[in-house]
């Protein structure tokens, strides 16, 4: 049999470029606000800090969404309306002091609790020392003010600053990068954008090829009509073709 | 969702591209010199042919087809049919085949109906049978058995009477292409009755279109199917001088870890202080 | 009131590690063993299947297969001098649940310990002389040696079938393997796993230092395996979720996949789950225990007489099961009289990140919990500790586990905290960044201690854990030093820039270190200084074995589990072959 140059032979079906085309998938690259953000927990002039706070915390640029596009706040709306905002896993009983660093969270607080108290207590703040509030403020003011807030700086009243830009952060973070079935991650946007491939991982066969990057687009959670747990069945892994 | 509903997106996305890019080949590679024969079993688009076993392997990964063929030509798996014409070929043609039909889009049979015994099968799929130890299939060959490239085959859509004698190889250790052992070792645990269960299953499945994969050597470019444009520079790294945030630092630690949990650190702490 | 209920031979507390291997070695000798787990049944199919057991938020971040802080949490002091609070959420240490215990999440880190560990004490006086061990340790000799527990090393590595690779066949230097290790008496069962391209990268650096190099024994398979039981176990597959997960692939060794089902096959076994233990309740002369009070989910309360009791539960609640039920003295740091609760030790850990080029891609998520290659030239007292002034040890190594975003997402020091530029930097570094551990040995100290909180009570009235624990200035020399050498293999290793430091005080339950809590139920050969003797059998109530991690009385530089596990045999071996021909104290 005619033996085939490898590199001629894709070269003319055309299949390096496709390949190398591929990471036009029109669905990868759908913009996130289509259309208006509901809430279930979030007010709207708590989501409207939210959202601001959020695109801040982790711009858009052209490597890659950012919170706000990512859907971070939905992910933190439907996390601090269920039972995390509840204060699932936590030991709440008293009495109540402050304590030291290393001992941790010592708050009253649920998170949903804890979000509402600062996020009043912010508006407050912002209505008195700007007259308006955070979504309104130029990028080099909300990135200021949000600086203020992580070194303890601003008056939340009952709830420390600190301990509400720790919490803020950490839950941007947690939908920025966890599956897309809760509701963050869109289109798992954050995971291409680092080379992360999700759910379904074997890698023996691949771990010893080293120093060769693996790229694949990456695979949710919910990518099957049959997973066994699935938090939210309504929520898509990713933007569904147009015309199913 | 349906079955049917997962590998669509995935084709009406590739071929969209293809068709639609400005400067995009043809959406149909040319036919190498080598596949005459193929497609005298395997079908023009890599369809496969029931009536003679042969499986569909249109937009099977890459890596798994080269394997197969390699396989068949050292005899680590048998076939009257393909060892013969894999001995023929050197492993440069093999990987023109292979790269060849993984980007394929072959038909999908929408006639294919569920068997009777499907519903084990789909137990077996998707969550095993700890009476016997079985894992689930899903645990590799991916979600709705769509498969996981570049090692894992999709199984889904794949002809019935191909999959149970694909099994049944396995079982009897006439197929022994595994280098982890694991399948030879689940199929060793399954029952005449799974085996037809799990073919009746999977066979009415949906199989996925051609998927990009890629092992790169060197600097990462823009992954395969990126939604972004562009990967950072080498100068992207924050700005020197300024401590790093307390986050996961206060004991002088790295901001995060990567052994044992985020030991080194990580920024899922609870809020510290007052 | 208690519905009292039949007499049985035995009753393990806790169905985990220690409750699955005491059980099937009881009910093999003929006796009638109840199981009582508190948490919920779990196993392989359908529990731990893929995808939902890779669920980054789920397990690792919320902790799913955790103990509920809202039911049971411990309260927590840097010092004596301070008000212990409780955890109200696990960051620091994360204690497991339910069927299979610890044994489930755990990585598959299996170690020996060192002869050197077991008689840190004597070792320490002999070697470097008395003036040596300062005030702030207490260290003290276990009672047993590695070359009596060697055999029971080995029967269980041969449960697990840990792949690795021997350094010392009977006395034969084996190349490739730890040149510092004891003699074992046969290879590994399953040979060393897949090294990922990190950890080649650190054996080259480690290697070209004039270190000793060798993989991490693993408990996650290198290759399929049945074990003595008939439990076939499968090859790992480096999927990136194991510590904080259940192995879908019966590819981690955990009771499940070792020995559970053999044990639940048997009829003089009957398991018990959701059922929460109350005490142990003694006799009127406190000298011998009688039952078990414990409640069901539905909030009835059982009283199960049994003649043996067998507490095999998490380190921290085996300690707290002795204080609520009065067996044993509780330890008073004023006096320095007392034993429950003494001597309660964590691990020093720090870390070491290696920044590379672009060029460079390590692919973090391509790793298993066990997986790549450690060198022991700092391991117990391997090294020459005159000079230094601190005793203990660590082993460094290149051993990511995992590559999950939430978690990992290295940035160079320097890096802002968040914002466009963290952002770049997250990009930048995920798949060009490696990460050394430096897992060090923790010695017990007169200061560091549990007892039950005068404050705070548990889901069921109870009175919590206290720990009061901060790092001994020994144990911060240690840390100090050997992450030093770190840095230098680090700096070796080809990276553009190095980063990392030593384990500094206070010590925080806010950041994850580890979960190897140990001691307060040590054991020893002295009735005042330890609370079990050397067959983990309480001094005080003869009828009553303790078995865990809590038996240590210091922690030693590589990982419990193995040494958990060889206890577990080493005491059940003493039961079978003398306590049940003849009860009563062995020693």
């Amino acid at each position: 049999m005619a033996k085939l140059s490898r590199r001629g032979f894709l070269q003319a079906t055309g299949l390096a470029a496709l390949a190398r085309g591929a990471n036009a998938s029109a669905e990868m690259a759908r913009p996130a606000a289509d259309k208006p953000r509901s809430y279930g927990f979030f007010n709207p002039q708590e989501a409207a800090f939210i959202e601001a706070a959020v695109a801040r915390l982790i711009p858009a640029d052209n490597l890659g969404p950012g919170a706000l596009e990512a859907d971070v706040p939905g992910f933190i709306d439907k996390q601090l309306g269920g039972a995390w905002g509840a204060g699932e896993r936590l030991y709440r009983s008293g009495p109540w002091h402050a304590g030291t660093p290393s001992q941790g969270y010592q708050l009253p607080f649920t998170p949903a609790e804890l979000f509402r108290n600062a996020l009043r207590a912010i508006d407050a703040d912002l209505a008195k020392s700007k007259g308006h509030g955070f979504a309104n403020l130029p990028p080099a003011e909300q990135d200021a003010y949000l600086t203020a807030l992580e070194k303890g700086e601003r008056d939340l009243g009952s709830v420390p600053a600190k301990v509400f830009f720790e919490t803020l952060w950490e839950m941007t973070l947690e939908g920025y990068f966890s599956d897309p079935v809760y509701g963050g991650n869109k289109n798992m946007a954050a995971w291409e954008m680092i080379g992360f491939p999700g759910a379904y991982a074997n890698f023996y066969e691949l771990v010893d090829r080293h120093g060769e990057a693996f790229q694949r687009r990456p695979v949710s959670l919910g990518e099957t009509g049959t997973m066994q747990i699935h938090p939210d069945p309504n929520i898509p892994a990713y933007a569904p073709a147009k015309g199913r | 969702m349906s079955l049917k509903s997962i590998g669509l997106p995935i084709i009406l996305g590739l071929l969209s591209l293809a068709a639609g890019a400005a400067d995009a080949p043809p959406p149909r590679p040319a036919v190498p010199g080598g596949v005459a024969p193929c497609e005298s079993c395997h079908g023009a688009k890599g369809e496969g042919k029931p009536a003679v076993g042969a499986p569909r392997i249109a937009a099977q990964p890459e890596a798994y087809l080269a394997r197969q063929m390699a396989a068949f030509a050292d005899g680590s798996r048998k076939s009257p049919v393909m060892t013969p014409i894999a001995k023929q070929l050197d492993d440069e043609s093999r990987a023109d085949l292979a790269a060849y039909y993984a980007a394929l889009a072959a038909p999908i049979n929408a006639a294919a109906k569920p068997g009777p015994s499907a519903e084990r099968g789909r137990q077996l799929a998707i969550r095993g049978d700890w009476s016997r130890e079985i894992q689930a299939c899903a645990n590799c060959h991916g979600p709705d058995g769509i498969g996981e490239p570049p090692t894992y085959p999709y199984v889904a859509g794949q002809h019935a009477n191909y999959l149970a004698a694909a099994l049944q190889a396995w079982r009897d250790g006439s197929r022994n292409t595994d280098p982890s052992g694991q399948m030879p070792a689940i199929a060793k645990r399954l029952s005449d009755e799974d085996i037809d269960a799990l073919a009746a299953y999977f066979s009415a499945g949906t199989p996925p279109g051609p998927r990009a994969f890629r092992m790169v050597r060197g600097p990462a470019k823009a992954p395969p199917v990126a939604s972004t444009p562009t990967r950072p520079g080498v100068g992207a790294a924050g700005r020197p001088g300024t401590p790093s945030g307390q986050v996961g630092t206060e004991q002088g630690e790295p901001t995060t870890g990567g052994s044992q949990g985020p030991g080194g650190g990580g920024a899922t702490t609870e809020p510290t202080g007052r | 009131m208690a519905t009292r209920l039949p007499e049985v031979d035995a009753v393990t507390l806790g169905v985990g590690l220690v409750g699955t291997m005491l059980g099937r070695e009881l009910t093999r000798a003929g006796l009638k063993v109840v199981g009582l787990e508190r948490g919920d049944p779990r196993f392989t199919v359908p529990d731990f299947q893929a995808p939902q057991i890779h669920d980054e938020l789920r397990y690792s971040v919320r902790k799913a297969l955790m103990q509920d802080n809202a039911r049971e949490t411990v309260t927590f002091r840097n010092s004596g001098k301070e008000m212990a609070l409780p955890i109200r959420r696990w960051e620091g240490f994360l204690p497991g649940t339910g069927l299979g215990g610890a044994a489930v999440h755990w990585n598959g880190q299996t170690y020996r310990f060192q002869d050197s560990d077991f008689r840190l004490k004597t070792r320490t006086v002999e070697r470097y002389g008395r003036k040596f061990i300062t005030p702030d340790i207490s260290p003290q000799d276990w009672g047993v040696t590695a070359a009596e527990l060697e055999s029971y090393y080995d029967r269980f590595e041969y449960l697990l079938g840990t792949s690795g690779k021997a350094g010392n066949l009977k006395g034969s230097k084996i190349p490739g393997g730890n040149p510092f290790e004891d003699a074992r008496s046969r290879e590994y069962p399953t040979p060393p796993m897949k090294e990922p391209y990190g950890s080649a990268m650190f054996r080259k650096a480690a290697a070209s230092l004039g270190y000793h190099p060798y993989p991490q024994p693993s408990s996650n398979l290198s290759q399929p395996y049945t074990n003595p039981e008939g439990m076939k176990l499968s090859t790992c597959m480096f999927c990136g979720y194991c510590e904080r997960y259940g192995c879908e692939h019966y590819a981690k060794a955990s009771p499940q996949t070792v020995l559970l089902p053999v044990l639940l096959n048997d009829p003089n076994f009957i398991l018990r789950t959701n059922c929460q233990v109350l005490r142990i309740n003694l006799d009127r002369q406190r000298k011998r225990a009688t039952s078990v009070t414990y409640v069901d989910a539905a909030g009835r309360e059982f009283e199960q007489p049994a003649r043996l009791i067998i507490v095999g539960m998490f380190a921290l609640n085996n300690v707290r099961m002795l204080l609520l039920s009065g067996i044993g003295r509780p330890y008073d740091p004023a006096t320095g009289k007392g034993v429950v609760g003494r001597n309660y030790a964590y691990q020093t850990t720090s870390a070491v990140q290696v920044f590379y080029d672009q060029n460079v891609n390590i692919n973090p998520f391509m790793r298993s919990g066990a997986n790549g290659t450690v060198i022991a030239d700092f391991v117990s007292d391997n090294f020459d500790h005159g000079p230094h002034g601190f005793i203990g040890g660590a082993y460094i190594g290149e051993i990511m586990s995992h590559g999950r975003p939430i978690e990992f997402h290295p940035t160079p020091p320097g890096t802002p905290k968040w914002g466009a530029a963290w952002k770049q930097a997250v990009v930048r570094h995920y798949n060009h960044t490696a990460s050394l551990s430096i897992h060090g040995s923790s010695i017990a100290s007169p200061r560091n201690y549990l007892d039950l909180d005068p404050t705070y009570k548990d889901a069921w009235g109870l009175p919590l854990l206290r720990m009061t624990f901060d790092f001994p200035e020994n144990d911060l020399k240690m840390s100090a030093f050997i992450t030093q050498k770190a840095l230098e293999i680090g700096k070796a290793m080809g990276g553009k820039q190095v980063a990392g430091g030593p384990r500094k005080g206070p010590y925080t339950i806010t950041q994850y270190q580890t979960t190897h809590n140990t001691g307060g139920t040590v054991m020893g050969t002295d009735p005042a200084t330890s609370v079990v003797n050397r067959y983990l059998q309480s001094w005080d109530v003869p009828n009553v074995f303790v078995i865990g991690a809590s038996n240590f009385p210091q922690n030693a530089s590589y990982n419990p589990t193995d040494t958990v596990g060889a206890l577990a045999y080493w005491a059940a071996d003493a039961i079978v072959k003398r306590y049940l021909k003849s009860p009563g104290a062995l020693a």
